[in-house]
């Protein structure tokens, strides 16, 4: 089983908290790094761009966030992508069940799914398998 | 010559130079010789040459072939045969080939009952003649002239009641033609109603010795009535006294038809006719006009057309009368003129007017019709005023839809996630097994309940915002609600070193909801505040003013500044924050925004990251 690294990009600590407790909870999930806001995500992945080990494999988005949202991460991510030597897999995650974010998500191909909270461990389970 | 036998005529007598002045040319056929005599006359009638010799086988040649040959031929040989003499009027052609009338008389002279000469004058007649053919033609013209127009020709000799009528008369009266007319006779054939004023008329011309053109009716044997027109003259003898009336009588049945027809078409129009001549002035109206202006026919022809039009538009009324008359056509008004007439107790009615050039004998007439449309203008109206009010609504609409779409945001992020926590946590608690993290889940699921509380209160709050909105609306000063704001946020303005300054001048007071006004102050401040530069102490400036005929604050500050071109769709949204802050709960700008749409308000802001932002609101 690989061994995976999970990015979790929300600034609802609660959310943190428990998907936090679930990622733990699944073997294949080698660390975990929380960030406040997509500017947060974004800086950390610039600074550690050559480094595929500090990397993510996958990436839980949320939309709203202050500073950079789920969105505006993605444009600056995208941009990003061809340096980075790694594939990663982003989830858009939100409360929001508003068609117009599904289907903003939709159109951005970069996003592999679009996720409503809350997740429970079997989502992930299956997602982390799906690697 | 002197051969010839004339002493009959007595050539050297005073006789003989009567006939030359007379222009009468004698001829003498000496039957027993065969010679034939021309007097110089007979010559210059015929146009021969002075060595012309005439012969009984040259006669012919003076005739055509044909009818006066014929007659010629005839009349001679009659005569000589039988001693008969003979007038005739006839044709000759002269050595010239020209054609003559001549009367020709001859007397055959008898000896022993035989003629023996034939005697005879030749008169030219070929002006009276034509003189006689004109005459013949004029008359006859005269007739057809009279017959088309329906005219007839009428003497009256007063003193021997004696009436003379051309032939047109009596057919224009249905009487035979020659039939003796008197006054009395022609009374006779008048329609009874007219009969009286008939006499009177004849009476009154006679005192008056004048005559006034009038009308009457007639009636025919076969009971058809006809309208006649009389225009006649009085002619009077040495003593001044009237002793003869001449005059014509004209059938004009038929133009009192057509002017009946004409007016009752007029008067069936659904329009206001008014017809004016080529001055403005008004020849006719209809029934409508009347109505519609108030006054009587009698009162408005022969006035000029200014008296139905508002002086206001008098100008405008001669441009287009002036246009119209430059290439007269039917021509309609533009619709959009606002055109209007007004009627005699001057009020004014809106109007659409069309223009019809109309030829009579009397020259160019415009025909106006008026179009009352007062109706259609009330319609264009309401329908403007319900155009308005959809608009109005739809604006209502759309603004209710926004609000909708907002809240619908806030119910699936900001009241969702929450929830979804709490399922979150509740899972959690119910796997996990030690006693001391449950108790922190617990007192995790105690925060989220109470932000929960608080998104719940905070939305309550801008529900009740747009419920109350135009409650009580008050005078506000700006500078004693900056002065109110400035006490409630000391603190933060001692902590933070802010200057804060304002220019109420332009606009110092406003009338609104106090509590809202107090509201946007606080909450805009304390932004400028709260998201304030870290190098650098808060400087803000309120102004007031005039904008549009509304009164519009200025917030300017020079904080952090917001990057609007990422964030401007947000915000004023709920539980938006653009900055990394403790404080931050994104409401303050959605609780203002949701004071200043309830008061039918505006709010935007301008800003550069670095440098601060400016808010305005149109209050």
């Amino acid at each position: 089983m690989k061994s995976v690294n999970v990015f979790v990009v929300d600034d609802d600590d609660i959310y943190q908290f428990t998907i936090g407790v679930t990622l733990k909870s699944i073997p294949a999930v080698r660390s975990t790094r929380t960030f406040s806001d997509g500017a947060e995500a974004l800086e950390y992945i610039v600074v550690h761009q050559n480094d595929v080990d500090e990397l993510p494999d996958i990436i839980f988005l949320d939309i709203n966030m202050p500073i950079l949202d789920g969105f505006q991460f993605m444009e600056e991510f995208i941009e990003l992508l061809p340096k980075l030597n790694k594939s990663i897999k982003v989830y858009m995650v939100s409360s929001s069940m508003d068609p117009k974010d599904i289907k903003k998500a939709d159109r951005i191909e970069e996003i592999s799914d679009y996720l409503i909270k809350p997740l429970n461990s079997n989502d992930i389970k299956e997602i982390v398998a799906k690697l | 010559m002197k051969n010839w036998d004339i002493k009959d005529l007595g050539s050297d007598s005073l006789f003989t130079e009567t006939i030359k002045l007379a222009k009468i040319g004698v001829y003498e056929l000496n039957v027993v010789s065969n010679e034939i005599y021309w007097s110089d006359v007979t010559r210059e009638i015929t146009e021969v040459p002075d060595d012309f010799v005439p012969s009984l086988d040259n006669l012919a040649s003076f005739f055509n072939e044909g009818q006066y040959r014929d007659m010629a031929r005839d009349a001679m040989q009659e005569a000589i045969s039988k001693g008969k003499s003979y007038d005739l009027d006839m044709e000759v052609v002269t050595a010239k080939g020209n054609i003559k009338y001549v009367r020709n008389v001859g007397n055959p002279k008898m000896e022993n009952g035989f003629c023996v000469k034939l005697f005879g004058f030749l008169q030219d007649i070929t002006e009276r003649k034509q003189t006689k053919v004109e005459l013949t033609k004029k008359i006859q013209q005269l007739n057809l002239a009279e017959q088309l127009s329906q005219i007839g020709y009428w003497e009256w000799d007063i003193l021997a009641d004696n009436i003379i009528w051309s032939d047109n008369l009596y057919r224009i009266f249905g009487l035979e033609v020659g039939t003796p007319i008197h006054f009395e006779r022609v009374v006779e054939a008048i329609h009874p109603d007219d009969r009286k004023t008939f006499r009177e008329n004849a009476q009154e011309f006679i005192d008056e010795k004048r005559f006034r053109k009038f009308m009457h009716r007639i009636i025919h044997k076969d009971g058809s009535v006809h309208t006649v027109e009389l225009i006649g003259e009085l002619i009077m003898n040495q003593h001044g006294d009237v002793v003869k009336m001449i005059g014509t009588t004209q059938d004009i049945t038929e133009h009192r038809m057509s002017e009946i027809k004409f007016r009752g078409l007029l008067d069936s129009a659904p329009d206001t006719m008014v017809i004016v001549d080529r001055k403005g002035i008004i020849q006719l109206i209809n029934k409508q006009a009347e109505k519609m202006f108030g006054y009587k026919s009698s009162e408005l022809i022969d006035e000029h057309v200014t008296i139905l039009v508002p002086k206001r538009l008098w100008d405008t009324m001669e441009y287009y009368a002036e246009t119209f008359f430059k290439a007269p056509k039917h021509t309609g008004l533009p619709a959009d003129l606002d055109f209007f007439v007004q009627n005699k107790s001057g009020f004014q009615i809106p109007v659409q007017i069309t223009l019809s050039p109309l030829e009579t004998s009397e020259g160019l007439l415009v025909s106006i019709a008026v179009r009352d449309i007062t109706v259609q203008k009330q319609a264009a109206h309401r329908i403007m005023e319900t155009n308005k009010s959809l608009k109005e609504s739809a604006k209502r609409l759309k603004a209710q839809n926004r609000q909708l779409e907002e809240f619908n945001q806030i119910t699936s992020h900001n009241l969702r996630s929450p929830v979804s926590n709490l399922n979150a946590l509740l899972d959690i608690y119910k796997t996990e097994k030690n006693s001391k993290t449950k108790e922190m889940i617990i007192g995790k699921i105690e925060s989220v309940t109470k932000h929960l509380t608080w998104t719940l209160d905070t939305l309550v709050e801008s529900l009740l915002i747009k419920k109350s909105a135009q409650q009580s609306l008050e005078k506000s000063h700006f500078d004693k609600t900056l002065e109110r704001t400035k006490e409630m946020l000391a603190a933060e303005i001692l902590k933070t070193n802010a200057v804060i300054t304002s220019d109420f001048s332009e606009a110092p007071t406003v009338m609104y909801n106090k509590i809202y006004l107090e509201s946007i102050f606080i909450n805009l401040i304390s932004n400028s505040l709260k998201y304030k530069a870290k190098d650098r102490a808060p400087e803000i400036f309120v102004k007031s003013r005039i904008n549009d005929g509304t009164v519009q604050l200025e917030f300017k500050d020079n904080g952090l500044g917001i990057n609007l071109k990422k964030n401007g769709h947000k915000l004023f949204g709920f539980s938006k924050v653009f900055h990394r802050n403790d404080d931050a709960k994104g409401v303050g700008l959605f609780i203002t925004k949701a004071q200043v749409d309830a008061m039918g308000g505006k709010i935007w802001a301008n800003s550069e990251e670095g440098k601060g932002t400016s808010f305005f609101i149109n209050l």
